[in-house]
């Protein structure tokens, strides 16, 4: 079953098509941690979170310049090469100057309809949550018009839910990594996956993965790892690092932690809880300040008995550059070594990143 | 009334003499470490040969990345000018000319009389040079005369993944260690280098007749490679290091003729 | 040893602003306590600044004063040092340099900045900001504020809700303010300074308009100097008095089809940030005839919007709602970048590609390939806008004067 998640994301465009055709349904790209997908699931359709290829990005480099992050410009090839034809829209979150830049690099490129911008305060406040609020209703809006169906507040509280009920099963699969029962591979592949598939099938995958990994004895003798991470789109990093004797048992990036550490409040109004939840929430450097940044850190680190840190951060990437030298000293002043990697996205640099992540565990083993 | 053209590049200085419509003789030298100093050899020994005095020469333009040290040189005109006006007098069809030399490549796009319209270079990296084509042989352990012969006889082409020559290097280091085949390794090499200026050429966009010129047009695989990701057959100057003082040459004509001495 | 890189001056009037920029770093940095100082980026509205007298310094220009006088080099390896990594922004790395570099870094320009008391940044221009400005707060140990605003890609609207989220974070800043000084906004005052700031802004639109014509009466030689003091000096009657002086003198050159070389043979437009080390580069083309004619970093081409409410604050996030100060998207760059060219009379463009500056870098490549589709000769060259170090001489030379083979052998 946990082998099985990897498929899901390897053959996303296939499973993609194939639930189009099966339910007469959309399918809605999304960029980001930010965009509250609980919406597009009330509405019918299906959130796809869009993942970049290891692979040249030959039409992509003829809209981006090259020295920059990498994920942005791999989204768009792959959308170039016609591998996102099945999308009927894309949301587009105010987060970073990249991600920005996708609104007008999909809409004048690509044929794939409604390109919808969504802004997000870059600001946490009372006025912001607001701001953000009325936005929300504006996005459901138009979620409407491209569904054909409306959303009330009811299938709202429903989906929050559901999405919920998720991030519970990731939170515990999240302990369970920690007590080695979970690979970091095969947690980063739930969560993968989870941005890919209707989100209730994922919730029976996730019971059913769950029961086959608490049939499991704890794994032995890995390092234990502390992992953050700008944006690692597949599992070949965290792959890498446990091919090298590394056990991964808690992280701070977006495709794992950052996107379900936290819930949604479904006590209160919906579009106000999604609004809270999304706009303070969502632990990326770009908006979040460093204080509670590291605050963030100390939680997702928190019980688990690490030995050492690795940080990616694909080039070019100011929100996490910026935060890096007062990151690495924070963990070092808690006696954690630190390993940093400037990420390109390629998979030639996977040869020269393991030869450092050897050299790392082995001191960190004795 | 001879016209001169001086083309000094990084890694060779040329000079070509040009009487009316006829090429009386070309040099070609190792510009070495003061471009200065080989761009005077250069031209010395184009006369040399053309058995002809300095004073005959009518004006003298100089082309290159040393073009404007040139002490002798009444004009400097762009290579990317020179290589268009050069091409364009060999082959008149050409629109499009990629020009791969010692230190840097250039994708140029011209018009029916060789005027210079685009163009793109690549003066950051190895890629597509001779400078990145000599490493690999050092590492290969062959002369570069052999590159393009032992490629031409792969039967299968292994991919090299590195985009950069420095990864490209540990690369081809290890798949040789391995047991791989020499020439299979050669064959995705070309092919990467084939990559690489493509990128370059799609960045102007390429018209028939494509021409391809400098030092690297001499090995076949290569062009083969490059003709094969573009799609259409290129057309080889039988002495491709001496496109740009060529066109340096006829920009030196168009000068005399005008009247300028 | 470091030869003068700065550009050649066309006009009387633009001589006058290094003097005033001297006098604003040096009044600046005595009057040390008697104002609280605010280190700001630009964007922060410097109205409600002057309003509340407070000393304000924009770091971004201390930077570009920083590449100007050459000393970027120096900075950047300081700041390096420090642990910033070569991908941010040149301006950071010189501040952070600046900042932290002590024996390692360069001498400072005027003799250094005004310590702050607090700094304040906005979100709505590029990320790197609010990192820069993260980690100076850390640094310094200082209370940092975000001023935030609505995206807005497409440009201006009228959006209620976006209105009444600009409203917020100004009055917030405001409240902000308040509590770092202990004294209140005097509204009538900003609404003074408000009046004024914009009556200088549209005598720049003015200015910018006049520019059209031909031959050029001022070229972005001038053009990057003369902008100064309408972003470091807004709401002041000296500002007030200097762009009327331009506007005179850019009127009587008109007048007397007085332009920047003898013969304009070719009309460019500058895209993207100048290299501040060396804009002398902004001259190359005079000696062939060619004129940058316009630039698009700081286009005025707007002028105010009517007073929208008695109320500053209300006024404020009603045209700021209604008018965006940057175009960030690529289809509204994309647009404007077109109707400069057609209306500004352009030959060709020089994209300017500052790896450091990601807001603009990532755009660039876009707008070439819209450039392409539209036929228009452009040349992209690449260099950081701060950091020399990045500058090659050589590589630089060569394609400009491809470049400029290509302007000239249309016109034989």
């Amino acid at each position: 079953m946990i082998e099985s998640l990897g498929r899901l994301r390897k053959d996303r465009h296939d499973e993609a098509r194939a639930w189009k055709e099966r339910m007469g349904k959309k399918v809605i790209g999304v960029f980001c941690c930010d965009v509250p997908e609980e919406l597009i699931y009330a509405a019918g359709m299906l959130p796809v979170r869009i993942l970049g290829e290891h692979e040249e990005a030959s039409e992509g480099n003829l809209h981006f310049p090259t020295n920059v992050c990498p994920y942005p410009t791999s989204c768009l090839d792959q959308a170039l090469k016609g591998r996102y034809d099945y999308l009927d829209g894309v949301i587009v979150p105010n987060v970073c100057d990249m991600i920005r830049a996708m609104h007008g690099a999909w809409k004048l490129n690509t044929a794939i309809p409604n390109v919808y911008f969504l802004e997000v305060p870059q600001r946490i406040s009372n006025h912001g949550v607001e701001f953000f609020r009325e936005n929300l209703a504006r996005f459901q809006r138009s979620l409407e018009e491209i569904s054909g169906n409306s959303i009330s507040s009811e299938s709202l509280k429903q989906a929050i839910d559901v999405y919920n009920r998720n991030r519970d099963l990731l939170h515990r699969a999240y302990e369970m990594r920690r007590k080695g029962l979970v690979s970091g591979v095969e947690l980063q592949e739930m969560v993968l996956s989870s941005m890919l598939i209707p989100k209730e099938e994922h919730n029976r995958l996730m019971d059913q993965c769950l029961e086959e990994a608490g049939q499991r004895h704890p794994a032995g003798d890995g390092v234990r790892l502390f992992i953050s991470a700008s944006m690692l789109d597949d599992t070949d990093f965290l792959q890498l690092i446990e091919d090298c004797g590394g056990w991964v048992i808690a992280d701070d990036m977006p495709m794992g932690s950052r996107y379900f550490f936290y819930s949604v409040d479904n006590e209160a109004e919906p579009l106000e809880a999604l609004a809270k939840r999304y706009l303070a929430r969502i632990p990326c450097p770009r908006k979040m300040l460093p204080q509670a940044r590291f605050e963030y850190v100390e939680e997702t680190l928190a019980g688990a008995e690490v030995q050492g840190v690795i940080i990616h951060n694909l080039k070019a990437c100011d929100c996490h550059l910026y935060e890096y030298p007062y990151l690495k000293e924070m963990f070092e002043a808690r006696g954690l070594p630190v390993l940093f990697f400037r990420g390109e996205e390629t998979e030639a640099e996977l040869e020269t990143q393991r030869d450092d992540i050897e050299a790392f565990i082995e001191v960190l083993r004795g | 009334m001879i016209a001169a053209g001086v083309d000094i590049g990084s890694s060779t200085s040329k000079a070509v003499l040009l009487n009316g419509d006829d090429i009386l003789c070309h040099s070609l030298i190792n510009t070495g470490a003061e471009s200065a100093n080989s761009a005077c050899r250069t031209l010395d020994e184009a006369l040399e040969r053309a058995k002809l005095s300095a004073s005959e020469i009518g004006y003298i333009v100089a082309t290159g990345y040393g073009r404007v040290i040139v002490p002798f040189a009444q004009e400097t005109v762009t290579e990317l000018s020179c290589h268009a006006r050069g091409a364009n007098w060999l082959f008149p069809s050409v629109r499009t000319i990629l020009d791969m030399g010692g230190q840097d490549c250039k994708a140029i796009r011209c018009d029916a009389a060789g005027h210079l319209e685009n163009f793109t270079m690549n003066d950051k990296c190895a890629a597509g040079t001779g400078r990145f084509l000599e490493l690999m042989a050092r590492v290969m352990g062959i002369s570069l005369d052999e590159m393009s012969e032992l490629s031409l006889e792969a039967k299968a082409e292994l991919r090299i993944n590195s985009t950069c020559a420095v990864f490209a290097k540990s690369e081809v280091t290890s798949l040789i260690r391995e047991g791989k085949d020499r020439r299979d390794v050669l064959a995705g090499l070309h092919s990467a280098i084939a990559a690489r200026v493509y990128n370059l050429l799609r960045g102007i966009g390429v018209e028939p007749d494509l021409v391809i010129s400098g030092g690297i047009g001499k090995n076949i695989a290569v062009v083969r490679k490059i003709e094969e990701r573009v799609g259409l057959s290129a057309l080889l100057p039988e002495e491709p290091q001496i496109v740009g003082a060529l066109g340096a040459a006829l920009f030196a004509r168009e000068r005399i003729m005008l009247g300028k001495e | 040893m470091v030869t003068s890189t700065s550009a050649k001056k066309h006009l009387q009037t633009t001589l006058e602003v290094p003097a005033l920029r001297k006098k604003y770093y040096a009044e600046s940095l005595q009057q040390g306590t008697n104002r609280k100082v605010a280190w700001c980026s630009n964007g922060i509205p410097s109205e409600i600044l002057e309003a509340m007298d407070i000393n304000a310094v924009y770091l971004e220009n201390y930077a570009t004063v920083c590449a100007a006088k050459r000393l970027s080099s120096g900075f950047c390896r300081a700041g390096e040092r420090a642990g910033f990594s070569q991908d941010v922004c040149g301006y950071a790395r010189i501040l952070m340099g600046y900042l932290l570099g002590g024996e390692e870094a360069p001498e400072a320009p005027y003799g250094g900045v005004a310590k702050p008391d607090f700094l304040v940044v906005n979100s709505y221009s590029c990320d790197s900001r609010m990192g820069w400005f993260a980690t100076m707060g850390r640094t310094l140990n200082l209370p940092v504020y975000v001023l935030d605003a609505p995206y807005q890609p497409q440009g201006g609207c009228t959006e209620d809700v976006n209105v009444i989220y600009s409203e917020s974070q100004l009055e917030d800043f405001v409240a902000f303010i308040e509590e770092q000084t202990g004294t209140k906004l005097d509204r009538d005052k900003l609404r003074e300074k408000l009046d004024l700031a914009r009556r200088s802004h549209d005598i720049q639109v003015d200015i910018f308009e006049m520019r059209k014509a031909i031959p050029s009466p001022m070229g972005a030689g001038d053009a990057y100097t003369i902008v100064w003091p309408g972003m470091y000096l807004t709401g002041t009657k000296e500002c007030d008095e200097f762009y009327q002086r331009l506007h005179s003198e850019v009127s009587e050159r008109i007048e007397k089809k007085i332009g920047i070389v003898p013969e304009e043979k070719f009309r460019l437009l500058w895209s993207g940030l100048p290299f501040w080390y060396n804009m002398a580069l902004l001259n190359y083309f005079e000696e062939f005839g060619g004129v940058v004619a316009i630039e698009n970093a700081y286009f005025r081409y707007q002028k105010s919007l009517p007073s929208q409410h008695k109320d500053p604050i209300k006024d404020m996030a009603i045209s700021s709602t209604m008018r965006r100060p940057y175009a960030d998207d690529i289809e509204q760059r994309a647009e404007i970048t077109l109707d400069i060219v057609r209306d500004y009379h352009v030959d060709g463009v020089i994209l300017a590609f500052n790896p450091s500056c990601r807001l603009m870098y990532v755009l660039q490549p876009e707008l070439k390939n819209v450039l392409d589709r539209h036929e228009i000769p452009n040349l992209s060259i690449e260099c950081d806008m701060a950091d020399e170090r990045t500058y090659s001489e050589g590589q630089i030379k060569t394609r400009l004067d491809a470049f400029i083979e290509r302007m000239l052998s249309g016109r034989k």
